[in-house]
């Protein structure tokens, strides 16, 4: 479903991705683990192009992914994003929030894309706040609501960008959560995140990044229990103290 | 209000503001006696000069006056709302030759004073045979100088709106031009209210020089009221406080907006970062 091949990335003279190769399965769920500033973040992005990249090939459903114009629009359409930062449209209700997608790009009429929205709400269990501007949300709720903005797209694979880190330690649980069901309902996820317990239940795949390379992959309570390269070892000791 | 700029002052500076108070307190004092005393000598409120404000006619001129103004100032206020928007597109383009230009022209309207390019409409552009009402020829000029400006605050405004908000945006599968249009755009306005406000009062300032091109704004119909009754000074102190309430209506205007939208404020300091 998403697959990269020799992908390289600079900025300036950071070489931040370096020879990156990576293929997600539909249905899977692949966990990106790694010390701050590995390229991780950048990795994610390059997948919807928020980041080009200088070389290599990005395929999505084995065509590669365009550079330009409605064609990149239509694959961004497909593959949902979800920020740190939730980055919820701040001058737009939680409703407006999650309706933006399907009228204004899927053209859907916005009273059945309403309902669904108010579906989707309830989901994420935030349907109450539909009527409020995200600024009066907790973290946790806004992500719950990011998240539900993307879902409203059906999209065939989703990202997330360290979901959980900008988030007060109670409410990491409540975005986990929506996000475990997510897995178990079979979407094809990536998830940037340092959270162990989430990819021990839920993932396939642990992808353990450093300077810009992909230094080990596999199974994830394999992966955590049993590192096989010291980098890892280093890393995992180091956000065990958390 | 406390300052932001400032830390609350301690007892000595309290002092020396209490000391600065009184000393400046007892200037401004003597400068109005003597100002007024002046003019009670040279016999400034004698009722002569004072008598026709208390005719409805001289406040229908007046008003009649204020309403040329006002017609004036909100067309061309609309003409350099929508010029600014447009120019700031065009200034933030991706293309560096379209960029390029933009910044030339906002940099000249921005730069050149409005008086100026009254006389050129007036002056210049009839005696290529081009003939204009002299509502336009005041209301053009004032647009372009104030589209200048109000381009460069769209920019600040568009610059302020966390680039979140359009990577989310682009993610869902907008298109360049709608994340424009529909998530940076209505933000950027909310930001840029009070700059936007600002401008319209300078535009009203502008209209003021309207007796270039002979036309009827409320300064002109002053200077009608004063040659008729041969006085200067009543006329332009009631003028001048006109203008003054007019302006600082605007103001409170905008304040009350700014404080209402509750959202980050970019002020005209912080228009042009670089
Ligand atoms: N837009 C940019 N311009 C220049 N350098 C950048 C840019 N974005 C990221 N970098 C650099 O690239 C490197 C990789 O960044 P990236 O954000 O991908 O790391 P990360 O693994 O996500 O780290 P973190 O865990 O801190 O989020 C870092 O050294 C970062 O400083
Ligand atoms: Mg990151």
């Amino acid at each position: 479903m998403i697959e990269l091949r020799h992908v390289q990335k600079h900025f300036g003279d950071l070489h931040v991705l370096k020879d990156i190769n990576l293929k997600v399965e539909k249905g899977e769920v692949v966990v990106l683990i790694g010390p701050s500033g590995s390229g991780k973040s950048t990795l994610c992005r390059t997948i919807n192009r928020l980041e080009t990249i200088d070389s290599g090939e990005i395929l999505i459903d084995g065509k590669p992914l365009p550079q330009e114009g409605k064609e990149l629009a239509a694959t961004r359409a497909e593959i949902g994003m979800v920020f740190q930062s939730f980055n919820l449209f701040a001058h737009k209700t939680i409703l407006d929030n999650v309706t933006m997608g399907p009228v204004e790009v899927l053209h859907r009429d916005r009273k059945e894309a309403e309902a669904e929205a108010m579906e989707l709400l309830r989901r994420v269990g935030v349907a109450e706040q539909a009527k409020k501007v995200p600024a009066q949300l907790s973290g946790g709720q806004q992500q719950r609501v990011a998240i539900a903005r993307s879902l409203a797209m059906h999209p065939k694979a989703m990202l997330f960008d360290e979901p959980t880190s900008a988030l007060d330690p109670e409410m990491i649980n409540e975005v986990l959560d929506v996000m475990v069901g997510l897995a178990r309902e079979g979407m094809t996820m990536v998830v940037v995140t340092h959270e162990m317990s989430f990819a021990r239940r839920v993932s396939d795949r642990v992808e353990f990044m450093a300077d810009g390379q992909i230094l080990e992959e596999g199974d994830p309570n394999e992966f955590f229990d049993h590192p096989k390269t010291e980098r890892a070892r280093e890393f995992l000791e180091s956000i065990k103290g958390h | 209000m406390r300052d932001a700029l400032f830390e609350a002052p301690g007892p000595k500076t309290k002092r020396k503001i209490l000391v600065g108070t009184i000393i400046s307190s007892i200037a401004i004092a003597a400068i109005l006696v003597w100002v007024v005393l002046r003019l009670y000598q040279m016999g400034q409120f004698d009722a002569s000069y004072w008598y026709f404000f208390g005719q409805w006619s001289t406040w229908r001129f007046l008003l009649q006056g204020l309403a040329g103004t006002a017609e004036v100032a909100v067309t061309a206020g609309v003409i350099a709302l929508a010029l600014g928007i447009l120019f700031m597109f065009g200034r933030i383009s991706k293309n560096r030759v379209v960029s390029g230009i933009f910044r030339v022209i906002i940099n000249f309207f921005r730069g050149i004073p409005s008086l100026l390019l009254i006389y050129f409409f007036f002056l210049v552009i009839p005696s290529y045979g081009i003939k204009m009402p002299a509502f336009w020829m005041l209301t053009l000029p004032i647009s372009l100088t104030a589209s200048g400006v109000l381009a460069e605050v769209f920019r600040a405004g568009v610059n302020a709106v966390p680039k979140g908000q359009r990577e989310a945006a682009l993610s869902l599968g907008m298109t360049e031009g709608k994340v424009l249009r529909k998530i940076i755009l209505p933000q950027a306005i909310r930001y840029v209210i009070p700059s936007l406000i600002s401008q319209l009062v300078v535009v009203v300032k502008d209209t003021s020089v309207a007796y270039v091109v002979s036309f009827p704004d409320l300064l002109q119909n002053a200077r009608v009221l004063i040659s008729n009754y041969d006085s200067l000074v009543s006329v332009y102190f009631v003028v001048a406080i006109i203008y003054i309430l007019i302006n600082y209506a605007i103001n409170e205007l905008a304040v009350r907006m700014a404080r209402q939208s509750g959202t980050k404020v970019v002020t005209r300091a912080q228009e042009n970062p670089v």
